[in-house]
């Protein structure tokens, strides 16, 4: 699944059509694909939707994902935490990211409603950046929530959920549409795991119960600083996304194939 | 009062559920909480009112007379939506000094445009979303999306209104810890305040474009400039 070569680039002009949309699979049953830019201008980047509780490592995910997509990805960043600047800044202070393409938007104090019931700023913003930088990869990180937040699929193709051992080891058998819906769970802190009292393979079978098939990466984002399991996966719906758009003949063929 | 209907469209756009972004908006009550011009349910109200007196006014007369300025467009001129636009959208551009507020204003006004797009399709919204690159202004916005929706000029005047009472209401509910029963009450009794100011704004709308009222909060103008610069903000206004 995991690329070692860089993404190559495609055409930024072909519309996506998403009844062929290799993302799809994590969506409620019974729902339609993503209406956010339907009818809009067609767009190439990847929008990946990072929430989770307080504390988790979400800010932290952000800040590896950056390092490891640096060298070859176009990126760009939308934090939504409360404190949202100090979010930003560490980012900038940590040099992963230029400034210009980090963006903080405000919620209101309600930041399930500003990623889920009225995604209009987080949206707008995101398509400022994707205008500007014409990105590979955007990332929208949730302000820290409980188990119940999930974004629109109007405004993310994909969502990762970001939980952490520390919480305790019946996190993921307690369920709640960010365990049990996301794309991708994110256990982090393995490396707190013997000190909290946290059972890994209870949090590994709870989420395998619980997730109808979809993956679970156990990571410790402070021993791998580029959240290499998480990268894996994004580099392989980025592989996915371009495969199909050449299949479907929507885009130019870049050289050496996809 | 809906003569031409759109009764069921304007509860629409009344509720704060319509997705047009305006929860992350304060109204400038958090800006007011933080200065300590907000303190309770007495200085809420007496902010309420104020708003509702001067921006309130000004916005609300403006989405009448975009309202109003359509509909002569469409039966008089027999041309489309563009010129009432523009120069409504110039007048509201006029009437703010302070570059947060346009900005917040423009970016209120696609969200709202985008929202109502596919709700009331046609050419009317086609028009105000291509007005400025940056979007319409927002009360430009809701005249726009109140005449595609079939709401009269009065009714798009008390809309406009309703929003100025209830958001900072809503905010303040939300940063203060107010019993959310009073200001339900609080609200209730500002109703007659907005169906006044309403009728004053439709009024206003029926007179010449350059004589639509401009009012202003200073303190509110000076708050926002400093808040939109604050890096501990929850609200974008």
């Amino acid at each position: 699944m995991q690329r070692t070569d860089p993404v190559p680039p495609h055409d930024p002009g072909h519309a996506h059509d998403h009844d062929h949309d290799p993302l799809a699979a994590g969506r409620w049953p019974g729902l339609s694909g993503p209406t956010g830019d339907g009818g809009g201008p067609a767009r190439r980047s990847l929008r990946v939707g990072i929430g989770g509780p307080v504390g988790s490592g979400k800010t932290e995910l952000v800040s590896c994902l950056c390092r490891a997509f640096a060298s070859d990805l176009g990126l760009a960043v939308v934090t939504n935490d409360i404190f949202t600047r100090e979010d930003a800044a560490i980012l900038e202070r940590k040099g992963v990211l230029p400034t210009e393409r980090i963006r903080a938007v405000q919620t209101g104090c309600c930041p399930h409603t500003a990623i889920r019931d009225d995604i209009s700023e987080n949206l707008d913003t995101v398509e400022q950046l994707e205008a500007r930088f014409d990105p590979d990869l955007v990332l929208v990180e949730s302000g820290g929530d409980n188990l119940t937040a999930t974004f629109s699929y109007a405004l993310v193709d994909v969502q990762i959920f970001v939980i952490d051992v520390s919480g305790g080891d019946k996190v993921p058998r307690k369920g709640g549409p960010g365990i049990t819906r996301s794309d991708l769970l994110v256990v982090n802190k393995t490396d707190l795991a013997e000190m909290v009292g946290a059972d890994l393979g209870v949090m590994a079978r709870d989420a395998e119960a619980g997730r109808g098939g979809r993956p679970t990466a156990f990571v410790s984002l402070r021993l791998d600083p580029r959240a290499e399991p998480v990268a894996a996966w994004i580099r392989g719906l980025l592989a996915d996304r371009a495969a199909a758009s050449l299949a479907l003949g929507t885009a130019t063929a870049p050289a050496g194939g996809a | 009062m809906s003569a031409d209907g759109g009764a069921a469209a304007l509860l629409l756009l009344a509720d704060g559920r319509f997705p047009a972004g305006g929860h992350v908006h304060s109204g400038g009550a958090e800006a007011a909480l933080l200065d300590g011009r907000l303190t309770g349910p007495d200085s809420l109200a007496a902010y309420a009112v104020g708003r509702l007196h001067t921006t309130g006014l000004v916005d609300a007369a403006l989405t009448a007379a975009v309202v109003v300025g359509l509909a002569a467009d469409c039966d008089q001129h027999g041309c489309g939506p563009g010129r009432t636009l523009r120069l409504l959208d110039a007048e509201a551009e006029a009437r703010m000094a302070m570059a947060p507020l346009r900005e917040s204003s423009r970016r209120l006004g696609r969200q709202l445009t985008r929202a109502a797009a596919g709700c009331w399709p046609g050419p009317t919204l086609v028009a105000v979303a291509a007005l400025h690159p940056d979007g319409p202004h927002q009360s430009v916005a809701l005249g726009a999306v109140a005449n595609a929706a079939g709401i009269g000029a009065l009714d798009a005047a008390r809309l406009s209104l309703h929003h100025t009472l209830t958001t900072p209401l809503q905010a303040a509910l939300r940063l203060g810890g107010l019993d959310p029963f009073a200001v339900a009450a609080l609200a209730a009794s500002l109703a007659p305040v907005v169906d006044e100011v309403a009728a004053e704004a439709a009024q206003a709308a029926t007179g010449p474009i350059d004589e639509l009222p401009c009012l202003v909060g200073p303190f509110t103008e000076i708050a926002a400039v400093e808040h939109a610069a604050r890096t501990d903000r929850l609200f974008a206004t």
